[in-house]
């Protein structure tokens, strides 16, 4: 199933602030091509989240323009977007009482007439489909029909993956996807995305807290402060300096594991 | 900040205290309402009846008002009236009416003595009555009546279900967002809960005549803005993460309730669903004293004539049905959870 080319993404002046008065971006803009592996990283509150939220429609930009494969993402073209966006979350996302099989498949609920989706009954190819995703995120047969609930952190997480990439998206949007992961299943998880999305040559979008996975995995990498842009470039450009900068009011307030 | 935490201030904190003059105050406010409303309630009256019942109880005397009452009752309603009894008119009924096992035929004869009005003169007329004798036919007709009671029960709960459903699903802001549509579903759900069923039953004994019918919509009806408040409530409340990732996914509101609210929340509508049954069958009893049908009905009926034996019989075989429902649903429960 392999699709020619990933989407692009583009934010233009992109201001967000919440009737509460919060600004989570301001006016902010960035570029980034198709088919990059682009790490977003921040301290807590950096509107990493919110920006990730503003490119599947989960969150609305007070000002400026966003979009994706060259297309504005607005309420009319969101419906369109959604199927070529997949989603990966932080807490996962998954519904803990169903069992794995229908999490998976809801990945691909977008394409499916509602009232097929009512009755629950899913065509055989997507069947097909989300065996192949099981497989390809290293679960077993008889994790189908074990509840969401009932697997680790790391498998909750591969089925999470798994159901994102059901419709073989252009973009994939991947908000802290290892919190809560040890390190070995957080390598690993990385990894996964980047095997799957670099099989698509599709997009990747992920906010970590992780510098040094960070300088693994990105081909790009994006450092976010209060909302704003404050590094952009390749992982070899991430100075200590900058990662200092990036975290905190001052130098002597980094703790060492992120230089 | 540690170092800056001064402990010698620490000898003003102020702990929250029991009782303060505002409380106090508030609770004298109390205590004069209450006052106010015994007056108006007659609970002075009841305090004094009850004493006197509980003395006269104590020491065997008999001049209570509410001792004599509850003993007249009492013998009234002995015995249990569990036997039926049907006359027959023809011979030719007798072969058929004792299919029933233990049933027999019993002749009286009664002989009258009247005045014959054009010569004056006593006769006595002698009158022969054959009945059916049913030991326990009157026990047949009240199962036969409980019966009907919680089949009521069941279709006022599934059309509960079928109203309460997309109904829930309407009010609920987490699908619907907070705009006209909830309000609306919201105020006919609170609508639906405030008119009690004994009032709208006879509302719907007007339209659709007695018997169950009207028994059916009125617990129907009721229940259903119960279970709409519930299912709204659970699904506002279900996690909202699963919802935002489907939503992101591109699925619509529909599926969104199908495949991210239904799953977490199912167990929670089966619960209330069952507790709702169980609700429609204790209300199914009573629901008849308007003449929505069921056992209600039966003993409207026989109250009214006086049979109080017939009413006893009743009343023993609802408390037996209540407890048998209370424990199957318990245990259902049980395996549920
Ligand atoms: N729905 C909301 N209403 C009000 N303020 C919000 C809302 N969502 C986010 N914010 C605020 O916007 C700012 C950016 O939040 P965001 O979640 O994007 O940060 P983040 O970089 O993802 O942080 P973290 O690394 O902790 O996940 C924060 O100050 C947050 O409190
Ligand atoms: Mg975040």
């Amino acid at each position: 199933m392999s699709k020619a080319a990933g989407a692009s993404i583009q934010f233009e002046k992109v201001s967000k602030r919440f009737s509460d008065g919060t600004v989570a971006l301001s006016d902010l803009s960035l570029q980034v091509p198709a088919g990059t592996f682009c790490v977003l990283l921040g301290p807590s509150g950096s509107g990493k989240s919110t920006l990730l939220r503003c490119l599947n429609g989960l969150e609305t930009p007070s000002q400026g323009s966003v979009y994706v494969d060259g297309t504005l993402v607005n309420r009319n073209s969101i419906k369109q977007l959604r199927k070529e966006i997949g989603s990966i979350h932080q807490q996962f996302g998954l519904v803990q009482r169903d069992q794995v099989a229908n999490n998976v498949l809801a990945g691909a609920l977008s394409k499916l007439p509602t009232w097929q989706a009512m009755l629950g009954c899913y065509p055989r190819a997507l069947e097909a489909r989300a065996a192949e995703m099981l497989e390809q995120v290293g679960l077993d047969p008889v994790h189908l029909h074990r509840r969401a609930g009932e697997l680790s952190g790391g498998q909750q997480q591969r089925v999470g993956i798994a159901r994102a990439f059901m419709l073989a998206p252009k973009l994939i949007l991947a908000d802290e996807p290892i919190a809560s992961l040890d390190p070995k299943t957080s390598y690993d998880i990385l990894a996964l995305i980047r095997e799957q999305a670099q099989a698509l040559g599709a997009t990747v979008l992920c906010s970590l807290h992780q510098v040094d996975l960070a300088r693994v995995f990105a081909d790009r990498i994006i450092g976010l402060k209060a909302g704003r842009v404050v590094f952009d470039g390749a992982p070899s450009d991430l100075t200590a300096d900058m990662v200092g900068l990036l975290y905190g009011h001052d130098e002597s307030a980094v703790a060492p594991e992120y230089v | 900040m540690m170092a800056r935490i001064n402990r010698a201030n620490s000898g003003t904190w102020q702990f929250p205290q029991l009782v303060t003059a505002s409380r106090l105050f508030w609770v004298a406010v109390l205590c004069i309402l209450l006052l106010w409303s015994g007056r108006a309630t007659e609970m002075d009256r009841a305090f004094v009846m009850t004493g006197q019942a509980i003395h006269a109880a104590a020491t065997g005397q008999k001049d209570s008002q509410v001792v004599n009452g509850f003993s007249q009752i009492a013998k009234s309603l002995w015995p249990l009236q569990l036997e039926s009894r049907t006359e027959l008119h023809q011979q030719a009924d007798q072969p058929a009416a004792l299919a029933l096992p233990f049933s027999h035929i019993e002749t009286t004869s009664r002989s009258s003595q009247s005045t014959d009005p054009v010569t004056g003169q006593v006769v006595t007329t002698n009158q022969t009555k054959t009945e059916l004798v049913v030991p326990y036919g009157y026990v047949l007709v009240v199962v036969s009546k409980l019966i009907e009671t919680i089949q009521m029960a069941i279709w006022a709960t599934l059309i509960a279900l079928i109203i309460s459903l997309p109904l829930g699903f309407l009010a609920a802001r987490n699908l619907m967002g907070d705009g006209f549509i909830v309000g609306l579903a919201r105020s006919l759900i609170g609508l639906l809960r405030a008119i009690p069923e004994l009032v709208s039953a006879l509302f719907f004994v007007v339209a659709f005549g007695f018997g169950p019918i009207a028994g059916i919509f009125a617990l129907g009806l009721h229940a259903a803005g119960f279970l709409g408040k519930f299912f709204a409530d659970d699904s506002e409340n279900a996690d909202i993460k699963p919802q935002e990732a489907l939503v992101a996914l591109g699925a619509n509101t529909l599926k969104v309730a199908r495949f991210a609210v239904l799953p977490q929340v199912l167990p929670q509508y089966i619960a209330y669903s069952l507790y709702i049954l169980d609700r429609n069958i204790r209300m199914a009893t009573v629901i008849g004293l308007v003449g929505a049908g069921g056992i209600g009905q039966e003993l409207k009926g026989r109250f009214d004539m006086y049979d109080y034996g017939h009413v006893a019989t009743i009343l023993v075989a609802i408390f037996i049905l209540v407890v048998l429902v209370d424990q199957l649903s318990a245990s259902i429960r049980k395996q549920l959870l």
